[in-house]
Parts: structure tokens; C-alpha cells; sequence
């Protein structure tokens, strides 16, 4: 199976070689609306350094959407989806390999991301750690719903539409604790012990167990 | 008892957002065997490809298709059949050499394997390093058909396969498709062609999603007229 989710996800990794979809349409889009926030609430705004963690959980979710969204677009064209369903491998091979190859352009968007927020609203940083590990444990938890909609949204014909009113609901709570993990971790004595990165790691296994159980039925269906 | 390298339906079923696309389908085909599917739009033809491709489930009635019961073994199936049908599979952002590379790294197969298929259908030269995007569906259609080849199915699936390849890409995939049957492989062409069958094999035709009659045709070098049987 690793060898057939490597396959999967070396895949989606050239085909974002090729089309820079992430690099010239998604970066730039959650670089615009970070610079928009700061133009409108004013940089010098103490507000921005504390609304900070949560307006990149936010830049991060939908920007993401758009990833989710191009990763089975590529599917639907030329029922490419179909094409891997007929090698007869295990969905759970094209979950684990769709999901590495969203997770890598997820973690670009956020560190580009978070440099902007860095350079724009000049949040403290009390501890790297608990910003990394939780940044890990969110994405996965995005990056698993993401895709189990995204394979249920594709087959309809307003799919891509359908996909965030389908997925922001579910990944609001993910999105507000990994939120309230960065607050934390803009205080001096924060660390890895931090209450609400408990919470962001049971939702991380929780979304990743029920991604790979559900996405071959929706892969298949 | 149906041997692991026949088919066999017994009132299949299969239905679709409501629709019985196919009705109580009942044949059998042996090993060797080249069946073509003949009938106008809507008769069924596609369904039965993708029903024996594992991608639909008979609603009703059971099939055995290469030892792999149906319904409940559709993912198996998978991987022992072959299927061409109006979509390429491809990917457009990637190059010929790419699609074909990740089809070697998903059947486990080697680079020679695929190589040799690339080359027989003409894809291997200057296509080689061009993104699918590029290509015209004739070409595409020749990409996929190496993917298929380097498969080496049990079972070839085919949607009417001749459209948009030129005359030599025809004759060339009826020639493999005689030589994967020589070899115990099954072969079932869907096609609107009036010629279906020119390569030998039997002609199911098909009305409403059954089959409303049969018929042998010879193939290129037998003795003696094609016989109709009807139903």
C-alpha cells in the first residue's frame, strides 16, 4: 500500500510541478487577504497581533478549499478518478496519497502564510513548538475531511460549490482549537503541554481514522 | 459451475439513479472468446462494460466474471480487467512518459513493460515529454491504449475503441485484441460499427438494456457465412 500512495501522491506533487496552481493562485490569494485585514484594521492595531492566530486558521481553511477543490478537479477531467479505481488498489492507498501531497502544499501555504502574518502584525512568539505540532496535527485533520468531501462533492455537478458549505461546519472546531493553540503560544511561558493542543490532536486522530475509513466509499461511489 | 476464466450472468440487473440500464442479462462467454456489443444509444452496451469492469453493481441476479462473484467482489475485478471506454483516464497536466509511469508504479510493473506497449503505439517518440494536454484525442487515445496493453488484462473492455484512432491504430488494436484472445484473454467490444465483428467473434445485440439476439461471425480466415441465431 506505501508503495501505491507514494505513486498517488507523487502524482498530485507533479501536477502542482506543472500547473503552479498553489504557487501562483493559492499563496497569493491568502497573502492578499492577510495584506487586506491589515490595510483595513490598520497595522499598528494591537488588535491584529491578537486576532492574528485566528485570521490565519481562517486564510489557512479556505485557502485550503481551493487546494482540495483543484486536487479532484484534476480527478473529474478526463475521469482520471475512475482510471485509478480501475488499478483495483486500495482507496485507502489514493486517501494516504492525496492527503501527503495536500499536506506539503498546506504546510507551504503556511509557513508563506505565516511569515506574512509575522511581517504584517508582529505577533510575540512564546513557543515555536507548540505552534509547529499543532500546525501538523491541523493540517492533517483539514487535509483528511477536505478530501473525504472533495471525493463526495466531485461527482456533482456543483461540487466544487457544495464543498465548503459541506466542509467549513465539520472543520470548525478544528479550526477554532488550532486557533486558541496559537493564542496560547504567543504567551512566554506556553509549551507542547498546552491544553488545547490535546484537543487538536484528538480531532487530528478522530478526522484521520473516519477520512480513511470514508473516503473509499465516496471515492468509489 | 462457471470456470475462473469465463463469464457468466444470471439475471443481472443493473440500475442506475432509478433506470434499469441493464434487465435481467443472462449469457455466458468463454475464455478465448471476443464479444462485440452492438445496439443504438442506450441499449445497455456501456453498463455492461463498466458492470464487468467492477465500476457497477448488479442490483439484482449474480455474475461470475473470471471467478470473482458479483455482486461483493467488484474491487477484485478490478484488477484483472482492462477498460477503454469514452475517457482517457489521463491526466492533462502530466506528460505521456508521467501518466505511463504512474500506471508502472501502480500495477507494480516494469519500466520495460511499459516501454514496449509506449512503442507499439507510436507514443514513445516526440509525445514522449508532451503533457496529455497537448494532445490530439486521437493520441490520447493511443496513450491509453499502451496503459491498457501494459496491463495485459484478463479481461478488455472496450467502448467503442476505434473512435479517433486513424486507420492504422485500428487495425493495430484489432490485431491485439485477437492475440490477447489466442492467449485465453476475454475481449468485449461495445461499438455502433456495422462492420462489428470483422475480426471474428460473437455479436450480442442489445435493445433496453438485454440482449435481443446473437450472432457468430466469422473471423478472416474461417470457411462458410456468419449464421444469426436470434433469441
Amino acid at each position: 500500500m506505501i508503495r501505491r500512495a507514494w505513486a498517488v501522491a507523487r502524482k498530485d506533487m507533479l501536477i502542482e510541478v506543472h500547473s503552479k496552481v498553489a504557487l501562483n493562485q493559492v499563496i497569493p490569494f491568502a497573502l492578499a487577504v492577510l495584506l487586506t485585514f491589515g490595510f483595513a484594521l490598520d497595522t499598528r492595531n494591537q488588535l491584529l497581533a491578537e486576532i492574528a492566530p485566528g485570521l490565519f486558521w481562517v486564510v489557512v481553511l479556505f485557502s485550503s478549499l481551493y487546494l482540495i477543490s483543484r486536487s479532484f478537479r484534476v480527478e473529474r477531467e478526463n475521469a482520471a478518478m475512475e482510471g485509478l479505481v480501475l488499478y483495483g488498489i486500495d482507496p485507502m492507498a489514493v486517501f494516504f496519497g492525496k492527503l501527503a501531497a495536500l499536506a506539503l502544499q498546506m504546510f507551504v501555504l503556511e509557513a508563506v502564510a505565516a511569515a506574512g502574518i509575522v511581517i504584517l502584525f508582529n505577533p510575540p512568539v512564546g513557543s515555536l513548538g507548540l505552534l509547529a505540532i499543532s500546525a501538523v496535527a491541523a493540517t492533517l485533520a483539514i487535509g483528511s475531511i477536505g478530501l473525504v468531501y472533495g471525493a463526495l462533492s466531485s461527482s456533482e455537478q456543483s461540487g466544487e460549490s457544495l464543498l465548503p458549505l459541506l466542509v467549513i461546519p465539520v472543520l470548525a472546531p478544528i479550526v477554532i482549537s488550532a486557533a486558541k493553540c496559537w493564542s496560547d503560544a504567543e504567551s512566554a511561558g506556553a509549551g507542547i503541554y498546552d491544553p488545547w493542543l490535546k484537543i487538536v490532536a484528538i480531532f487530528s486522530a478522530v478526522f484521520l481514522a473516519v477520512g480513511a475509513a470514508a473516503f473509499g466509499p465516496a471515492m468509489e461511489d | 459451475m462457471p470456470a475462473d476464466d469465463s463469464v457468466s450472468f444470471s439475471s443481472v440487473t443493473v440500475t442506475l439513479a432509478g433506470f434499469p440500464a441493464l434487465l435481467n442479462l443472462s449469457f455466458e462467454v468463454e475464455a478465448g472468446e471476443t464479444v462485440y456489443l452492438r445496439g443504438p444509444n442506450g441499449a445497455g452496451k456501456t453498463t455492461l462494460l463498466r458492470t464487468l469492469a467492477g465500476l457497477e453493481k448488479p442490483t439484482r441476479g449474480s455474475a461470475m466474471v473470471l471467478g470473482v462473484e458479483l455482486p461483493g467482489g467488484e474491487r477484485s475485478l478490478r484488477a484483472l480487467a482492462g477498460m477503454m471506454g469514452t475517457r482517457s483516464h489521463l491526466y492533462e497536466d502530466l506528460t505521456v512518459a508521467e501518466n505511463l509511469d504512474l500506471a508502472r508504479r501502480l500495477l507494480g510493473i516494469s519500466s520495460s513493460r511499459i516501454d514496449d506497449a509506449a512503442e507499439l503505439f507510436g507514443v514513445r517518440g516526440r509525445l514522449w515529454k508532451q503533457k496529455v494536454a497537448s494532445l490530439s484525442a486521437g493520441q490520447k487515445r493511443r496513450v491509453a491504449l499502451a496503459g491498457l496493453v501494459a496491463k495485459n488484462p484478463r479481461i478488455w473492455l472496450l467502448d467503442e475503441p476505434h473512435s479517433s484512432l486513424d486507420a492504422a491504430g485500428r487495425d493495430l488494436l484489432d490485431k491485439l485484441i485477437v492475440e490477447a484472445t489466442k492467449r485465453g484473454a476475454i475481449a468485449f467490444v461495445a461499438t455502433h460499427e456495422a462492420e462489428a465483428g470483422r475480426a471474428g467473434g460473437r455479436v450480442l445485440e442489445m435493445v433496453g438494456g438485454t440482449v435481443r439476439a446473437e450472432a457468430r461471425e466469422a473471423s478472416p480466415g474461417d470457411e462458410g457465412p456468419a449464421s444469426e441465431v436470434p433469441e
